[in-house]
């Protein structure tokens, strides 16, 4: 179940149009690392993660991705509002135009369309989160890619956001990544008996020696009275035999 | 070329309203950095006090926002006013009041 927010995350007002840089930043909508993509990637990934922790941050930073596509839908919205036949032709959107007209549609820069390929769900803790790792860091490059194309700061301070976004995502990602982060949660046997030991540990300690000691008295026993028999059987056949009196 | 799609609006509601929203917008991201920063360190009991804070500051903010401007959530909206300001109201990608 997911609330809308009417407002955006990262505030986007563009005063100048722009179709030709529109066409290069619409590639983090529908492009191979963009944010449509790792949205749907975390969001269908979270359903066979075994740590509610793991699940609960792929849920959470899936639906900030969704925040971050429209942002991005946004810019290139602004960035093409309003057009003349005139422009369109000269910027070379006219091969994006004719099929879509103003419209947002998840493209790459290139004009491959989205593709459910662009994203893994593989359904193991360590694949899944080391695709996701890679994925944030793909996303920062293009990012990267598009400051160095963009030049408006209008366009360009939603972008820094958006590229600095992926940094802290990828830090989370690190995060449960790691052994610890779930552990309390997803408890072995092993870690049962860990626990347990640690909270009784005196009283075991003191059990084990009582029961090493108790054991070793028992033995003495046995052994004990396993000679005395034999030497009172061997006693008896001697006295059978004659060799010595009763 | 100029974009020409925005609406024109009173310059003083428009820039307090666009405060207001940033003000939001600000608290909104310190929840969202700790909420994802909980989801790996979900013992922090500092991490929720923070979180605690700034969720009721962000929920007053929000019904500020509601009570003069217009709704931003679902959860708390003006149904007394003859108006549902949510869909006649302009959609956050048209950029008017950010």
């Amino acid at each position: 179940m997911w609330n809308y927010e009417k407002r955006l995350q990262f505030p986007v007002k563009i005063t100048q149009t722009n179709p030709k840089i529109a066409q290069v930043i619409i590639s983090q909508y529908g492009g191979p690392d963009g944010e449509l993509a790792a949205s749907m990637r975390y969001l269908a990934q979270r359903y066979t993660m075994p740590y509610n922790t793991v699940a609960g941050l792929l849920t959470d930073i899936g639906t900030e991705e969704l925040a971050h596509f429209e942002m991005i839908c946004a810019i290139v919205y602004q960035l093409t509002r309003n057009l003349t036949p005139e422009e369109i032709e000269k910027s070379g959107f006219d091969k994006y135009y004719v099929d879509h007209t103003l419209a947002l549609w998840p493209q790459a820069a290139g004009g491959i369309p989205f593709n459910a390929c662009e994203f893994q769900s593989k359904g193991d803790v360590i694949t899944d989160l080391t695709e996701d790792l890679a994925a944030e860091q793909k996303a920062r490059t293009t990012y990267d890619n598009i400051l160095r194309l963009v030049k408006d700061p209008e366009v360009c301070e939603p972008i820094r956001f958006l590229r600095a976004r992926e940094i802290v995502h990828f830090q989370r990602f690190g995060e449960a990544n790691r052994e610890d982060c779930s552990k309390s949660e997803h408890t072995t046997k092993r870690q049962i008996w860990n626990n347990y030991y640690q909270v009784h540990s005196p009283v075991i300690v003191h059990l084990y020696i009582w029961g090493i000691a108790f054991q070793a008295v028992l033995i003495y026993n046995t052994v004990l009275e396993t000679t005395l028999l034999f030497c009172h059987r061997v006693k008896r056949f001697c006295v059978r035999l004659s060799i010595v009196r009763s | 070329m100029m974009n020409t799609g925005y609406k024109t609006c009173n310059v003083d509601t428009c820039a307090e309203r666009r405060r207001l929203l940033q003000e939001i917008g600000k608290v909104d991201f310190v929840l969202k950095e700790l909420n994802l920063y909980l989801d790996t360190h979900p013992y922090d009991q500092q991490a929720m006090d923070a979180f605690k804070h700034y969720n009721m500051a962000k929920n007053k903010m929000v019904k500020e926002y509601t009570e003069k401007y217009g709704p931003l959530v679902l959860s708390i909206v003006d149904t007394d006013c003859g108006e549902w300001k949510w869909a006649t109201q302009d959609w956050p990608w048209e950029g008017g009041y950010h």
